[in-house]
Formats: structure tokens, sequence, C-alpha cells
């Protein structure tokens, strides 16, 4: 008999999940998770690893069945996520199935939950998320790119930046301003937009670490139908928050630090470091074990917690906060672990698909990558100054 | 215990705590007398708080990790003097570890008749193990203990001895001649004493327990005060962010509510990071030891638990009082008696130093 995984005990629950990642994650796949240096890895080994986990129903842990989720509750969800962490399983893109997918559920209309809600999930559709400005950045409410309303379509001048993966995607969702008020909250909608539509133009944008992961889509008379509308004309701005917050707090950070404070651990106490080096490292990983260890605690707790509305959405902006600047403290003890190997640049033999050794050099680059990619993750989906003020607002009422 | 009972029982202490309880009143300063503290001691086990730190088995009605974080968190909320720490806690949790022979002594612990305090053990304000001696020999032997909490009203000493490199649990009477303490008050308002053993020998203490057995009790003591200190600080860290936040609202400069400046929000947003991560961290691991062997299985844990804290106390702490400004210098406002509680709380075991060696050295 097959073993219903919704309602089997806990540990059945994670030797299954066991089972099912150790017989079917490939180690090219694994190398690929590895050597990943932020929150993407590479984009075929993750979309392969998503393939597989779709012909498994396994693609979308939080999504109600009904949607081609797995229905599970929040305890199995972490456990999942544990599990494929403590395999290098290479971790699935947000946008989609994280961001859009819940979005789609609660504002969109039915055609499009029949249109696009498979699409996600097969990794057909594969989608980027149009927020940020060259003008509105942290102040997400100056966006000034404009949807103009006219007969069936809204034809969209104006541009995006920081937008991730834009050059894998087909799609992109938007907030795009429709509505002359200078307040956000009844100027902005959430529109749907293919990203080949003529007038929309992506261009890449190479990062520090010499890789492409963020990209500006231009808009000039782009004409959008307009039933790619989600939510409400002039609405879109509580449709933007409620993904804001899926963005922050639906990620559990804990997982991904634990595995890679594992990963530090073990190397730095490998042959390969100095005893002086790993002495003074092992206070500190010390230090951020406890940290990870409390973040642990912290963030099962929030997934099991019922409470909703704002509180969560500003616990969300707490998790973002702490998991980000932990990642960072863990990429500079790894680059100072790493030393002189750490300042090359990194070769294609990191390249997951590569058949053959890869030289400590490549690794130390990894850590040097990491370090210089992470330094992002206090700047996007909100700084780290304005999650600070979130929490000063939204729970100690200042 | 089910819950309802446990709402009681939190509701008798926010009452005590908040109408009966003061710390201008019940500090010691100088020389202030013990009479306040150890009423309130008393009158409190009459209330249960005490048997509410006890599992059924020993006599008592809680004593799970999370019935002592949940007390010692109200403890810490209220800047409490009070010796259940160094009496209820470590030398409750060895005489409920030892069996039988700790069981009559311990019996009039529970409802408050005496109070006792443990010597030799790593709760002390340093780091050394059990003591060595001898009891035996007929040599002159002298033991300073340093600065042990409470030991001028303890009624009894438990001491943890090497007796000719055996472990070993010893009972003394404070009275007894082979203890001197010399009273002390300490900086956060309680008793302290210099305690020092001379001579001790079999006719004047009653062996309680021997062998390998001792040290494993002994060790669950600490993790369990380690919980109960943390537990303490957490509760102190909160009220010290609800006062910033409130004075903060109030004092103005500049024409306006401090309170509005975003370096201040910032801090304070901090302070708030620093409060939850750590109430998450002590709630998380106190709900999933329920009795007292488990503290063993979670040592590294309770380690992290305590590392973790010195360092959030600290930032809570300093930055209150950056936030207050001038007013939290004195000694009028509470926010400087929080303060102090803290610092003693750091060092306890010996330091933030000595605890994060400790992870290094016995909990890998």
């Amino acid at each position: 008999m097959k073993i219903d995984l919704s309602t089997c005990d806990l540990n059945t629950f994670r030797a299954e999940i066991e089972s099912f990642v150790s017989s079917n994650l490939s180690s090219s796949l694994q190398q690929a998770s590895r050597l990943a240096t932020s929150i993407f890895c590479d984009f075929r080994a993750m979309m392969e690893w998503q393939k597989l986990l779709h012909s498994n129903g396994m693609a979308a842990p939080s999504w109600p069945s009904e949607f081609g989720g797995c229905g599970w509750d929040p305890e199995r969800i972490l456990i999942f996520r544990e599990v494929c962490a403590s395999f290098d399983a290479p971790q699935l893109t947000s946008m989609g199935i994280q961001m859009l997918g819940p979005i789609i559920m609660n504002y969109g209309t039915s055609a499009q939950k029949s249109e696009l809600l498979p699409k996600i999930l097969s990794g057909e559709d594969f989608w980027c998320q149009g927020y940020s400005e060259p003008s509105a950045g942290s102040d997400l409410g100056a966006l000034s790119t404009k949807a103009e309303r006219q007969g069936d379509f809204y034809v969209v001048n104006g541009s995006k930046i920081w937008t991730s993966l834009a050059q894998h995607s087909n799609k992109i969702f938007c907030l795009v301003r429709t509505g002359k008020e200078k307040s956000p909250k009844n100027s902005i909608s959430f529109l749907l937009i293919d990203l080949d539509t003529p007038g929309v133009e992506v261009r890449p944008i190479v990062s520090l670490d010499g890789t492409v992961e963020q990209c500006e889509v231009f808009f000039t008379d782009a004409k959008v139908p307009v039933q790619n509308i989600v939510g409400e004309e002039n609405d879109g701005w509580k449709v933007a928050l409620s993904l804001l917050e899926h963005e922050r707090g639906g990620a559990s950070y804990y997982v991904g630090l634990r595995r890679k404070l594992e990963l530090i651990k073990e190397y730095s106490e490998s042959s390969l470091v100095s005893n002086i080096v790993s002495e003074r490292c092992e206070n500190e990983l010390l230090d951020i074990e406890a940290d990870v260890l409390s973040l642990t605690y912290l963030e099962r707790g929030i997934a099991k917690s019922s409470e909703g509305g704002s509180r969560i959405g500003a616990l969300s902006s707490l998790t973002k906060l702490i998991g980000t600047e932990l990642g960072q403290k863990l990429d500079e003890i790894s680059l100072s672990l790493r030393g002189r190997d750490a300042l090359v640049v990194m070769e294609h033999e990191v390249d997951p698909y590569y058949v053959g050794e890869s030289s400590a050099c490549d690794k130390g680059a990894a850590a040097f990558n990491s370090y210089i990619n992470n330094r992002a993750s206090t700047i996007y989906g909100g700084t780290a100054q304005i999650q600070r003020n979130i929490i000063a607002k939204k729970i100690l009422m200042l | 215990m089910n819950s309802e009972e446990r709402d009681l029982l939190f509701a008798s202490v926010n009452k005590y705590l908040t109408h009966s309880y003061n710390y201008y009143d019940f500090r010691l300063d100088g020389s202030a007398s013990s009479e306040s503290v150890m009423k309130m001691y008393k009158e409190t086990c009459d209330l249960g708080w005490s048997a509410f730190l006890f599992s059924e088995e020993v006599g008592g009605f809680g004593g799970a990790a999370i019935d002592i974080a949940e007390l010692f968190e109200k403890f810490g909320n209220h800047r409490v003097v009070t010796p259940y720490l160094e009496s209820q806690i470590t030398a409750g949790t060895i005489l409920s570890g030892i069996g039988e022979k700790g069981s009559a002594v311990l019996g009039e612990l529970i409802v408050g008749n005496i109070t006792l305090c443990v010597l030799g053990s790593s709760d002390r304000y340093s780091d050394s193990g059990p003591i060595a001696l001898n009891l035996d020999t007929l040599d002159d032997f002298a033991f300073d203990c340093g600065a042990v909490p409470w030991a001028p009203i303890a009624d009894k000493m438990l001491v943890v001895a090497s007796n000719k490199g055996e472990d070993m649990l010893l009972l003394v009477d404070r009275q007894s001649p082979c203890i001197s303490v010399e009273r002390r008050v300490g900086v956060d308002g309680s008793l302290v004493g210099n305690v020092t053993i001379n001579n001790l020998r079999r006719d004047n203490c009653e062996i309680l327990a021997e062998g390998s057995a001792v040290s494993d009790i002994v060790k669950i003591a600490c993790l369990k005060t380690s919980i109960a200190l943390c537990a303490e600080a957490v509760g102190a860290m909160e009220s010290l962010l609800r006062q910033t936040v409130e004075y903060t609202k109030t004092r103005k400069q500049f024409g306006q509510p401090i309170s509005n400046f975003q370096v201040l929000q910032h801090m304070m947003a901090n302070m708030f990071v620093a409060h939850t991560t750590s109430h998450e961290m002590l709630k998380g691991i106190a709900s999933e030891i329920s009795t007292d062997a488990d503290h063993l299985a979670y040592e590294r844990e309770i380690m992290l638990l305590k590392h973790k804290i010195n360092k959030e106390s600290k930032y809570v702490r300093h930055s209150a009082m950056q936030c207050h400004g001038g007013i939290a210098t004195t000694d009028e406002l509470m926010l400087g008696h929080y303060l102090k509680r803290l610092v003693v709380i750091d060092n306890y075991f010996g330091g933030p130093h000595v605890d994060m060696d400790r992870i290094n050295r016995e909990a890998d």
C-alpha cells in the first residue's frame, strides 16, 4: 500500500522524503546546488529538479492539492525543505511557486487559475517579478511605469530593474500605475505581461561576480490584454504587499543556513585550514550556530502559528532581516577560511555539468562569489533598513 | 497539572508581583535586612510557586523546563530578588536526583521551610569543578568557595566534592563549624556570601550520594539553572524593551517625541529582534524538555542558548540605556537595576568566555 504523505506520522514522512530525494537527485544536480553562490542555483539544474519534483507531484509542497500542490501542513513543508537541503538539492526559484502562485489563488479569476497555475508547476511558464524601478526602490510606491487603458488593452510604458532571471523568463508580473492619485493605495494595478509582447525588451545586467542574474525590462507602447490584470484595476497595492510577505516570510532561512554552517564547519576542521585560523573561527561559528538555532525555533513557531494579518507580515520582516544578515556573516567566515584560494576568478570547471576534477581554487572562488552576491541579500526584497522600519512601525507602534 | 490550574497559578504570580512586590523595598543595599525577601519566599512557597518548579514524583505539580522558564521570565520582568534559583532550582534538582536520601530535605525545601545553596558546582561565580577533599585526613584543610549567592541565609549547604578522587554529594549544616560565611551584598540587590570550608570530616556532614551518578545529577542541575537564568534574562530584556518604547514616545526633544527619530527606531527594532529570537529559542528548547534527564540530551542547545542570551542581553541593556539618555544612569530608574542583574547573569557561570569555552570542551 502506498503511504499517504499528508497523513502519515512525521518520522515516516521524513524517511519517505529522504528516500525519494536520495534516489532521484543526481550528483550533477547536487554539485550545482553546492556551487550555487546566491539564492539562485544554475538555471538548467534548477529546472531539471523542478520537472523531477513535478512529475512526482512535489513541485509545490505548500499549495493546496486542488491546485496541484501537496497540501501538506507547515511541519511537513519544513521537513521537506530540511531534507532537500541536507541532500543539497537545488533550491527552486521563488517567483512562480512561492510568490505568484498564492496571489493567483487568492486574487485571480478562475480562468487565470486554470490557465496559469499548472504552467507554473510544470515550469512551462517561468515568471519574473517587475516591482523595482530606477526611481522606485525602497520607495516602491513611487513607481511610474504606466498602463493606460485603450479598449481591450493596457498600453504599458516605462521600465523595471533588478528583475531576477528575466533572461530565462517568458512572463513577468508587474506593478503598474493605472490611476492618477499619488498614493499607491488607489492607483496601482497588478498586471501579467508576456515578455514576447512587441515593445518589451530585456537587457541583462552583469553583476560584480561576473554572472547575469538581474535584468532591466523596458516597455514601449506594449499592448497587454485587459484580462491579464490580477484583482481590480487600481487595487494592486494590496496584492503587491501580500506578495512581499510571501517573498519575505514564505522562505525558511534556517534550512539553508544550517546546511551552509555545516559545510563551513566541515571545511574549517579539514586539514586544508591552519589550526590558528580554525581556532579563531571556532567561536565565531559557535556564535552563528546559536543564532541559527534560535532562528530555527522562531521560523518553526511562525510556520505553525495560525496568526494572520499584519503581524505575520511584520514577522516576515523579522526573519528576512535575521536570515540575510546571518547568511552574510557566514560568507565572511567562509571567505576568511579560504584565504588566497578565494581570490581567483571562477572558471568553467564549476559548471555543474562539467565532468572532471574541480580544483580548490574553484571552491574558493565560489566562497568569494557567494560573499559578493549575498551583499545584495540585505538590499533586495526590502532593505535591512526598510525591515527595521516595518518592525518599528507595525510591531513596536513607534 | 491542567491548563486551568496553570492559568490560576500565573494569575497569582502576576497579582503578587504587580501589587505586593517592588524592587526598591526588597533589595538589599548596605545594611538592609533580608527579612522582606525571606517573607516573600515563604509566602510564595505557600502559594505553590515552589511546588510548581518540581515534578509530581518528588511532590510538586510542575517541574517541566517550560514551567521553570515561564516562572523565571516573570521574575525577570519584575526584577525579583529571591533565592529561588539557587535553592529551588540548583539545590532542588540535585536533591530530586538522588532519590530517597534527599527526600526529607527536599520536602522541607518545596514548602519553603528552608533554603539551600550548592558549593562546588559550576553554578558559582567561577568555573572550578567539584571541591577536592579528603574526609578521612586529619590534616588542616581549607577551601575558598568564593562569592556564593544567598549563602548567608542558607540553612544547609550541598557540597559537590571529589573525595580522594571519588565524586560525592555532601550535605552540611550552615551552622556547622566547618563552614564560614562572610556576609556581602550583591550588585543585583541580592545577598552573597564568601564561603570557606574548613576541615570537613565525615562526622560533620551527611553523604547523600557517591560514585558515577553524581556528575550527571550535578550537570542536570546546572543545565536547569541555566534555563532558569536565561528565562530571567529574557524577562528582563522584555521589560527593558517595553520601558524604552514607552519612554521614547513621551520624551520630547527638538519639539517632538524622540521615538520619531529613525536611528532610535532602528535601535529599538534591533532590541525587538534580540528579545524575540532569545525568547523563541528559550521557549522552543524548553518545550522539548519534559523530565530532568531530558536535559542531558539538550546540553549543547542549552549552552548555545546561554551564549545567545549573553550576547543579546548586552545589546538590549546597552541600547535601552542609550535611548534613555542621562536618566538611565540614576538609581531612581529601574532600568539600571535590570542592567545590573543581566551582568550578574552573564557572569553567573564564570562569564561569557567561560560559557563559550565550555561549549567547545564539553558539548561537542
